[in-house]
C-alpha cells in the first residue's frame, strides 16, 4: 500500500483518535474550568486551545497508566474511557434542556472585538493550509521520525512503553525523548494501519491551531486592540511556526504549551485558587511530557505555586500535594528512561565538550542565535520582525515601574531558557555548525512565547502583586 | 503607519518563506507518487516507499537482515516491525564525497553516524556478513544512490550465499535465504 492512500475504515478510525484527545481534554476542562450555566462552551476559542494542548496529554497520562497496570494499548480501552463520561454527560443535559428550558438566559461570551474575529478567520485559513500542506508528505526521516515516530511504532508493536525493544531498536533512534507525542502517535498507529507516517500530520497542524488561538487570545486580553491586531498578526504570521506545523516535530506543541503554562500562571497568580493551580499543574506536566526541554520548564514552573503558598496564598497543604504530584509525573519519563538505561549513545569520539572549550564556543553560538532572532528576513526568515516587534514592546515597558514587574517576570523566564539553550549547544559533542543552524531556530520557538507573554502585558496596568 | 509597515515586512517574509516550504512539500509529494529521482535527498523518501512495499512479502515472524551502502539515518525498524532485524551498512569514501558537495555540515555528520555504526559492529564486513546470513531468513539490499558512483547489488553480497530473489523495488531487492 502506498504510504499516501488511506482506507475509509481507517480514516474513520483516525478521525475517532483525534476526536478522542479533544474530548478528553474538553471533559478535564468541564472540571477545571466549568463554564458559566448556559454558556455555549464549543464557540469559546480558549476552550479548543486548552483542550488541543490538553487533550492529549491526558490520553499520554492514560496509557502511561495503562502500562504501569500491564495492560496492553488497544484503541477501545484507550477511547471508551473518555467517550462514556462524555456521552453520559451530554446524554444528561439534553433531555433536561428539552424538559424544562432555563429560566435564566444563556450567559454570552464576553463579545470579541471585530479584529479579534477577523484573526480567527486567519486563524483558521492557516490551520487548513497547513493541514493539507502537512498531508502531502509523510514523515519519513529527521527528529520526527527519529524522536517519535520510531518510537511509536515499537509502542504500537508491543501494545506498551517497551523499555527493551526500544533499546535493542537496529538503528537506534532518541528513545529517551518524553513520550506525549509518541504515545499520541502510537494511538493513531493503532487506528491508521499501515498509512502510519501520514495519519500523524494533522496532529502537527493541531498544535499550531492551539498555538494561534493563544496567541490571539494573549493579545486580545491584554492589550488595547490596535496594538493586539499589530503583535497577533506579527506573531501569527512568524514562518517558524507555520514551517513546524508541516513537519512533525513537538517544538510547536511545547511552545503552545509553555504559552498556556505562562497564561495559566498569569491566572493563578491573580487570582488563586484550588481549580487555577490544577489546570497550571496539568499544563506543567504537559511540557515535561511533550519534549525533553519541557521537563526543564515543568521543573521550574514548581516555583509559581511554592511562592504563592509561602506567601500564604494558596493553602500550603493544598499546594504541597499538587506540587508533589506535579512533580512526581513531571519527573516520571526522566526516572522511568533512567531506570530501563534508555538514552542514545554519545557520538563517537566526541563526548560533550567541557566547560572551558564551552565557553570559548558560547559567544558563536549565541551570536549566531541572536542573530536568527534579529535579523528581520533578509537572511534568517525564522522570526521576521516578531523578535523585533515583541522585545520592543517589552522593553519599553520597562521605563513604567507600574508595568515593570509583569514584563520582567516574562521576560527573566525567556531569558534564562534562552541562555540555557545557548550554553547547551556550546557543549554539544555534535558538529556545532550543524546543530546551531538546525537546532537552534526550533529552540527559539520555545522562548518565543515569553516574548509574547511580555510584550503582552506590557500595558497591563495592575502590577504582579498579593492581591 | 509603523504598525501597518512593519506587518507589512512580515507578511512579506511569511510569503516568501512558506511559498518556498510549499514547493518543497509538493516536490516531496511528487517524489513520493513519481518516478525516483537522482538525488541524495531522495534517500530517505526511496527507503519509505520501497521499504514500505517489501515490507508485506515477509511474514511478521521472518528475521531480516538489510544491507545498505546508505550511510543516512534510515529507520528500518519503523519500516519492518515486528521482524527482529540486523543492520550491516557499507561506507563509500565517494559517496560520502557526492554528498560533502551537496552540504558538507550533512556530510561531516553522516561520517560521524557511520563511525557510530562501526563502533556499534553494524559495518558490513565479510565477517559480520558471514555470521548475519545464517541467522536470517531474508535479506533485504537498500542500494540507495550507491549505483552513482559504480557500488553494485552483487558487490555486497557474497557469491556463495543461496539467495532467492523475491522482490525488486527501485534500488532495494528482497531475498529469501535457501536452507538446504
Amino acid at each position: 500500500m502506498s504510504p499516501l492512500s488511506l482506507d475509509p475504515r481507517a480514516l474513520a478510525a483516525v478521525a475517532l483518535v483525534y476526536a478522542t484527545q479533544l474530548v478528553a481534554g474538553w471533559l478535564v476542562l468541564g472540571l477545571l474550568r466549568p463554564p458559566p450555566a448556559g454558556r455555549r462552551t464549543w464557540r469559546d476559542p480558549r476552550r479548543w486551545s486548552r483542550a488541543l494542548l490538553l487533550g492529549p496529554a491526558l490520553v499520554a497520562l492514560q496509557m502511561l497508566a495503562l502500562d504501569a497496570l500491564g495492560l496492553h494499548f488497544h484503541l477501545g480501552l484507550i477511547v471508551l474511557p473518555w467517550w462514556i463520561p462524555a456521552l453520559l454527560a451530554w446524554g444528561a443535559r439534553l433531555p433536561r434542556q428539552a424538559r424544562a428550558p432555563s429560566p435564566i438566559p444563556p450567559d454570552p461570551a464576553p463579545p470579541l472585538p471585530a479584529a479579534a474575529r477577523w484573526l480567527l478567520g486567519l486563524v483558521v485559513l492557516l490551520f487548513g493550509g497547513a493541514l493539507v500542506a502537512g498531508l502531502w508528505m509523510p514523515v519519513h526521516t529527521g527528529d520526527a521520525m527519529n524522536q517519535f515516530a520510531l518510537n511509536a511504532r515499537v509502542f504500537e508493536t508491543h501494545g506498551g512503553l517497551a523499555p527493551q525493544a526500544l533499546k535493542s531498536l537496529a538503528i537506534p533512534g532518541h528513545v529517551e525523548y518524553p513520550p506525549l507525542v509518541s504515545l499520541n502517535e502510537a494511538l493513531l498507529f493503532l487506528a491508521g494501519g499501515p498509512a502510519r507516517a501520514l495519519v500523524i500530520k494533522p496532529f502537527f497542524a493541531l498544535a499550531f491551531l492551539a498555538w494561534m488561538l493563544l496567541v490571539v487570545e494573549a493579545c486580545f486580553a491584554l492589550l488595547p486592540v490596535g496594538l493586539a491586531t499589530t503583535l497577533a498578526l506579527v506573531a501569527l504570521l512568524a514562518p517558524a511556526a507555520a514551517l513546524s506545523a508541516t513537519e512533525g516535530y513537538a517544538d510547536l506543541r511545547l511552545a503552545a504549551t509553555v504559552l498556556l503554562l505562562g497564561l495559566a500562571g498569569r491566572a493563578l497568580w491573580l487570582r488563586p485558587g484550588r481549580r487555577r493551580l490544577l489546570l497550571y499543574a496539568l499544563c506543567a506536566v504537559a511540557c515535561a511530557l511533550t519534549k525533553l526541554e519541557g521537563v526543564a520548564v515543568g521543573l521550574a514552573a514548581a516555583v509559581l505555586p511554592a511562592l504563592l503558598a509561602a506567601r500564604r496564598r494558596l493553602p500550603a497543604g493544598e499546594a504541597a500535594l499538587v506540587l508533589l504530584v506535579m512533580l512526581a509525573l513531571v519527573l516520571a519519563w526522566p526516572v522511568y528512561a533512567h531506570v530501563h538505561a534508555l538514552g542514545r549513545p554519545a557520538l563517537v569520539g566526541a563526548e560533550w565538550h567541557d566547560a572551558g572549550i564551552g565557553l570559548t564556543r558560547l559567544p558563536g553560538v549565541l551570536s549566531t542565535m541572536l542573530l536568527m532572532m534579529v535579523d528581520i528576513g533578509i537572511i534568517e526568515r525564522h522570526w521576521g520582525v516578531f523578535w523585533l516587534v515583541s522585545l520592543a514592546l517589552a522593553l519599553w515597558a520597562l521605563r513604567r515601574p507600574d508595568r515593570r514587574t509583569a514584563v520582567s517576570a516574562a521576560l527573566l523566564c525567556g531569558a534564562a531558557q534562552f541562555l540555557i539553550y545557548a550554553t547547551v549547544l556550546s557543549l554539544t559533542p555534535a558538529d556545532l555548525e550543524w546543530h546551531v543552524t538546525t537546532a537552534a531556530p526550533r529552540l527559539l520557538m520555545h522562548v518565543a512565547p515569553w516574548a509574547l507573554l511580555a510584550a503582552a502585558v506590557s500595558r497591563e496596568r495592575t502590577p504582579l502583586r498579593a492581591e | 503607519m509603523l504598525a501597518g509597515l512593519l506587518v507589512g515586512v512580515q507578511l512579506l517574509v511569511f510569503a516568501r518563506t512558506e511559498s518556498e516550504a510549499l514547493g518543497l512539500l509538493w516536490q516531496g509529494r511528487e517524489w513520493f507518487a513519481g518516478p525516483p529521482r537522482p538525488d541524495v535527498a531522495y534517500l530517505t523518501v526511496a527507503a519509505a516507499r520501497e521499504l514500505g512495499a517489501l515490507e508485506p512479502r515477509m511474514p511478521p515472524q521472518a528475521r531480516v537482515l538489510v544491507v545498505t551502502t546508505s550511510p543516512f539515518v534510515v529507520p528500518y525498524d519503523f519500516y519492518l516491525a515486528p521482524r527482529p532485524l540486523t543492520v550491516l551498512m557499507r561506507l563509500d569514501p565517494a559517496l560520502v564525497e557526492r554528498y560533502a558537495a551537496v552540504s558538507p555540515a550533512t556530510a561531516r555528520q553522516a561520517t560521524r553516524w557511520l563511525a557510530e555504526m562501526e563502533e556499534r559492529g553494524q559495518a558490513l564486513t565479510d565477517e559480520r556478513l558471514r555470521e548475519a546470513l545464517p541467522r536470517a531468513d531474508y535479506v533485504l539490499v537498500f542500494l540507495g544512490d550507491a549505483a552513482a558512483v559504480g557500488l553494485q547489488r552483487a558487490e555486497l553480497l557474497p557469491a556463495h550465499a543461496r539467495l532467492e530473489l523475491v522482490a525488486r523495488e527501485g534500488q532495494s531487492t528482497l531475498y529469501r535465504l535457501e536452507r538446504s
